[in-house]
């Protein structure tokens, strides 16, 4: 019976029901323990390896700020924009997606099928396309055509005062002029949007999601007036169709308070495309760009002089030639081989002259004398003090220094450096030393950027240096000295109509490969107006006119009119009762 | 010492019969149907609310970036509308220069000559409105 029953309870069907159960049992248990992993031992870290996976990041650009003229028009704004790119993976149709998108966005459809069977990941199409543009292009519903957001900056005027704006590169970073010099104030601060999505990116519904808003770049008023800009990029445009120069640069201040109106130079360059108007690069010649200033130069020898007593205005420099040896032999060389012999720009014969002739008549002889009677440590303050070989501290980047050069192993450069020659100046400290003159003899700095306005309303208005050059006498003698040269001296051409002006014209014969002076020159006119109270000082250079054209006086001082009666117009100065 | 059991009389016709228990345990029933109905329906409006205004929601902020997209263009065409650049060569096509004689605005009191003494400058400067504002009256 026992047997029966052990055979009954050890039965096939029973062991398998066991065996079952059995693996029932530790399927369960497996299950329970990989639960209790799961839920309890690794639950926070698989968690937050899920939040991973959903959570997504989308960085929001902050809007950079625009830059405004100083009548608070826009000059440099961002605008909505989209930028078109390919997932070629789900192009099905190639040819048809690159002829249809690259038509509509001016993309040649052979580089675009050419990236599309790259098999590359991601190709961008066009970056930054006008919001139109870009619906038309998502409208065509092309599988793998998409569209990102991307602000783009644009110049409203265009051309107009791009030497002073700069440029942003293709990522809307600053990469040259205001654009560049104020990166941090303009560029803004990027915020965060991070929310939970599904796989394909599609944001879940009642997730959690968390922003931290862009904050905008400040928005920049610069002290650039654009009908000012305009009228001298015009200006330089046209000198260079008549006198058939290489380039011309212009430059305008307020005197009274070192705002730069305008900085212009031809060619022109547009920013849009990044490329100037004959095919070359970005460059701005009146703060980078440095020159043999020539006689504009008299200005600053000849008010040193009557500063500290060495001459006055009526004293008589005696026995004036048309020529000067410094150096034996050098006038007797045919070659530049000895350097020492200077000559007036015309024949005269040996006379007396007043300190003012000798300036109205731009004498480079009589300068000449005039610096022998001064040390080359006067020289070298006056320089200095009209702010030469130095910075001027504009905020601009790339500010050329300029040079000087009067070592004492030089026995010509005290000479040279008195008419403008062994010297190198930018067109910007021209204007600011002159502009010294029209302010009663204070060197004031110039600036382009008058104020900054932040989103929480907070303004800030730039710091201006400044420092006495000469004193208010001196200053005004050499007012009315330079008020004689555009009166009957070698600036008339510089004379606006119902204004008094001042100037001085120059004229500097440009140095050769060969490291010898050829008879390209570069031409200049530095003045002020009105004279007796000066609001604006415009400079103007001239590089390399025809022989026709080649002196300051027929170059540049036509440009300085146009420019100067444009100045004046804008800040409604009172013509002068002796012009009316 | 004990109480005497009360005594019961039969009564011909009557018996006991199994209580009802008062109340009708089904109406309890139905009210919590009806209340989780109820509230299934409002949380449904609620959401169907919720969801509705948070369309209405996305819809305005979609509005709302396409005015300030429509305002940002509408600023940038003004500005390239009022760009020197274009203003300049039209003004040029219509003949328009700078008045060639300066019209001047004499205060009694104020002698010509002293138009230069820096003093004057404020002086100056309203002069020069004045002259813009009557050179602007006096254009064609």
């Amino acid at each position: 019976m026992s047997a029966r029953v052990a055979k009954a309870r050890w039965s096939e069907g029973r062991i398998r029901l066991g065996l079952l159960g059995l693996c029932l049992a530790v399927a369960w248990l497996g299950m329970g323990i990989r639960l209790y992993q799961v839920q309890v031992l690794n639950a926070s870290q698989l968690a937050e390896a899920g939040v991973g996976q959903r959570q997504t990041e989308k960085v929001l650009l902050p809007q950079r700020g625009n830059i405004f003229d100083r009548n608070g028009d826009p000059m440099a704004m961002t605008v909505d924009s989209r930028s078109i790119y390919l997932r070629p993976a789900e192009i099905t149709q190639p040819l048809y997606v690159a002829q249809q998108v690259g038509g509509l966005l001016g993309v040649p459809a052979e580089g675009l099928l050419e990236s599309i069977e790259s098999g590359e990941q991601f190709v961008y199409v066009k970056r930054q396309v006008e919001l139109d543009r870009a619906e038309e292009v998502l409208a065509l519903n092309l599988a793998g055509v998409h569209a990102h957001e991307e602000p783009k900056r644009v110049y409203p005027t265009g051309s107009v005062a791009s030497h002073v704006l700069g440029f942003v590169n293709i990522d809307g970073v600053g990469s040259e002029g205001i654009e560049y010099e104020f990166e941090s104030d303009l560029r803004g601060t990027p915020g965060v949007f991070s929310f939970e999505s599904a796989p394909g990116g599609v944001p879940i519904p009642w997730a959690p999601s968390h922003a931290t808003p862009a904050v905008p770049g400040e928005d920049l008023v610069s002290t650039v007036d654009l009908p000012v800009q305009y009228s001298a990029e015009a200006a330089c445009e046209e000198t260079l169709r008549v006198t058939g120069g290489t380039g011309c640069w212009i430059v305008a201040i307020e005197v009274e308070t070192g705002a730069v109106l305008a900085i212009a130079g031809a060619p022109a360059f547009d920013p849009a495309r990044r490329v100037s108007a004959d095919g070359s690069g970005f460059s701005n010649f009146a703060v980078r760009g440095m020159y043999e200033p020539g006689s504009t130069m008299k200005l600053i020898s000849v008010a040193g002089a009557i500063e500290d007593g060495v001459v006055g205005p009526s004293t008589v420099i005696g026995a004036v030639a048309d020529q000067i040896e410094l150096r034996p032999g050098a006038c007797k060389s045919d070659t530049d081989e000895v350097f020492g012999c200077y000559s007036d720009f015309e024949r005269h014969e040996t006379h007396d002259m007043a300190v003012a002739d000798v300036f109205r008549q731009s004498s480079n002889v009589g300068t000449i004398k005039i610096a022998q009677m001064m040390s080359r440590d006067q020289l070298f303050f006056y320089l200095k003090a009209f702010g030469l070989g130095e910075l001027t501290g504009l905020d601009y980047p790339g500010e050329a220094r300029g040079l000087i050069n009067l070592d004492e192993s030089c026995q010509t450069c005290p000479a040279s450096s008195a008419i403008g020659y062994g010297v190198a100046v930018t067109a910007v400290q021209m204007a600011a030393a002159y502009g010294a003159v029209g302010n009663d003899g204070v060197w004031l700095q110039p600036h382009l950027l008058s104020t900054t306005h932040g989103l929480d309303g907070r303004t800030a208005t730039t710091p201006v240096a400044s420092h006495r050059a000469v004193s208010v006498e001196t200053a005004a003698v050499m007012r009315s000295l330079l008020s004689e040269v555009v009166e009957a001296g070698t600036g008339i051409s510089a004379q606006v109509p119902g204004y008094l002006v001042g100037g001085k014209t120059g004229t500097a014969n440009k140095l050769g490969e060969d490291g010898r002076y050829t008879d390209i020159t570069m031409a200049s006119f530095v003045g002020l107006a009105p004279i007796d109270d000066p609001k604006v000082v415009v400079a103007v250079v001239v590089d390399s006119p025809a022989w026709e054209y080649r002196t300051g006086g027929l170059a540049a001082a036509p440009a300085f009119s146009t420019v100067m009666e444009q100045a004046l117009h804008r800040l409604g100065v009172t013509p002068d009762a002796a012009s009316s | 010492m004990t109480a005497p059991a009360l005594r019961t009389r039969a009564r011909p016709g009557l018996q006991v019969v199994a209580g009802r228990g008062g109340k009708p345990r089904l109406s309890g029933w139905i009210f919590f149907s009806l209340v989780a109905v109820l509230a299934f329906l409002g949380m449904v409006f609620v959401r169907t609310s919720l969801d509705r205004s948070t369309i209405d929601l996305a819809s305005l902020e979609r509005n709302l970036a396409e005015a300030r997209s429509l305002n940002q263009r509408l600023r940038l065409e003004i500005a390239r509308l009022e760009s020197p650049a274009r203003i300049a060569p039209l003004a040029r096509d219509l003949g328009m220069v700078y008045p060639q004689t300066s019209q001047r605005l004499i205060v009694d009191g104020v002698h010509q000559q002293t138009l230069s003494d820096p003093r004057w400058s404020d002086l100056n400067r309203f002069a020069a409105g004045q002259l813009a504002v009557t050179d602007h009256e006096n254009q064609p």
